[in-house]
């Protein structure tokens, strides 16, 4: 007859030893953070984070992952709204920007719920801007960028970009339902 | 033949739960953002405590009686509705409360120091309550075979599908598994026992 204990913490550490063999609580950690039932992508340049105080968190998605596929047993996807950020611009060649502070940020995106982060970047595009030199590593994808903004507080005014670095992240933001 | 409130606890915390969606159907509430709802910000966890804050310890507890739609209620109480009064009865209206209160808490302090989105709902206590259960028949010295079993079912299950894109937090169902597991282990032998002993004298019926 097997022990009390042993009978008792077995299933404890089976459930232990799966949460281990799948990474761990880090990876747990991860996908837990993509259950948000909205959540914004974020294009940020140059890795530079401003986006208020929220953490950066790894996409886990390939280059090109649907994002319906990401998003379909969230119950909102109708209204997910994906933000775009152009920030903390001083690193790039037009380094003018950053004299005044200035923190640009693109009208969100209201994207359906079968477009993909390809066409996320093909949006992006179409405001201007030239988007090269897809890499993903350690589930955060980056592009280099290059081209042009509208300026969105002086119309008619450009801003421009040449190969700045784009990192795109999912952020949390939402809730998970128990 | 008259109503009665047989089991207070369970069925105090399924009328609240309900009265809380039932305010925010009411008066219009988007599943998109919660925080707009008029009950819901009061009834769910913000992912950060403010330690000034004495909403956010009230959250701790109430956010297990929020809930997000229709469906997600029916889903948790079909199942508390089920075990709950039996549970109630075996335990008592106080420990059944005392432990629903110690799970509730705990999950929300441990999601909240996970992770930084807000949570809702009662399937943490759902979870608790089932594999309570499954400690009905529990003997002292003895491991209950449906406990194993329960807990391969259920919490097997919901490991597996931590892993998937959904919103649905299985890290409070697998919480209250365990909280329900302990107070098992802790508290079933003496009452089973005990309750064993009352029931193995059937009363005498004169009419047989």
């Amino acid at each position: 007859m097997m022990n009390k204990k042993v009978l008792f913490f077995l299933p404890l550490a089976l459930l232990a030893a799966m949460l281990w063999l799948t990474d761990g609580l880090d990876a747990f950690a991860h996908q837990k953070v993509r259950k948000a039932d909205t959540a914004r992508l974020l294009v940020d340049i140059s890795g530079q984070a401003t986006m208020d105080d929220m953490d950066w968190v790894c996409v886990q998605d390939t280059l090109g992952h649907h994002v319906q596929e990401v998003i379909e047993n969230r119950k909102s996807t109708r209204n997910l709204q994906f933000g775009v950020d152009v920030a903390n611009l001083s690193d790039t060649p037009e380094g003018h920007l950053a004299d005044t502070g200035f923190h640009l940020k693109m009208d969100f995106i209201q994207i359906g719920i079968d477009q993909n982060i390809l066409e996320i970047f093909a949006e992006l595009e179409q405001r201007g801007l030239q988007i090269s030199a897809f890499s993903e590593e350690n589930g955060v994808l980056t592009a280099s960028l290059s081209g042009s903004l509208a300026h969105p507080q002086h119309p008619g005014e450009r801003v421009a970009l040449s190969n700045t670095q784009v990192r795109v992240k999912w952020t949390p933001y939402g809730q998970t339902w128990a | 033949m008259k109503l009665t409130y047989n089991a207070p606890v369970v069925l105090t915390f399924s009328l609240i739960s309900t009265l809380v969606l039932l305010v925010d159907t009411v008066t219009g509430c988007s599943e998109a953002n919660f925080m707009d709802c008029t009950l819901k910000p009061y009834f769910m966890t913000r992912g950060v405590f403010d330690f000034g804050n004495p909403m956010d310890y009230f959250r701790l507890v109430s956010s297990t009686m929020g809930h997000a739609n229709w469906a997600h209620l029916l889903g948790n109480f079909s199942i508390i509705l089920l075990i709950g009064p039996m549970l109630e009865e075996k335990f008592g209206s106080l420990s059944l409360l005392f432990m629903m209160v110690v799970t509730a808490i705990i999950t929300a302090i441990l999601d909240i120091m996970f992770w930084d989105h807000g949570g809702l709902g009662a399937s943490g206590i759902v979870f608790m309550m089932i594999l309570l259960s499954s400690f009905t028949n529990f003997k002292s010295g003895t491991i209950p075979l449906t406990f194993i079993l329960v807990v391969i079912l259920f919490i097997g299950q919901e490991v597996v599908r931590a892993f998937q894109d959904d919103n649905i937090s299985q890290f409070a169902h697998i919480l209250g598994g365990i909280f329900g597991a302990i107070f098992g282990f802790i508290s079933g032998p003496k009452q089973v026992s005990t309750q064993t002993a009352t029931q193995s004298k059937p009363p005498v019926n004169p009419q047989l």
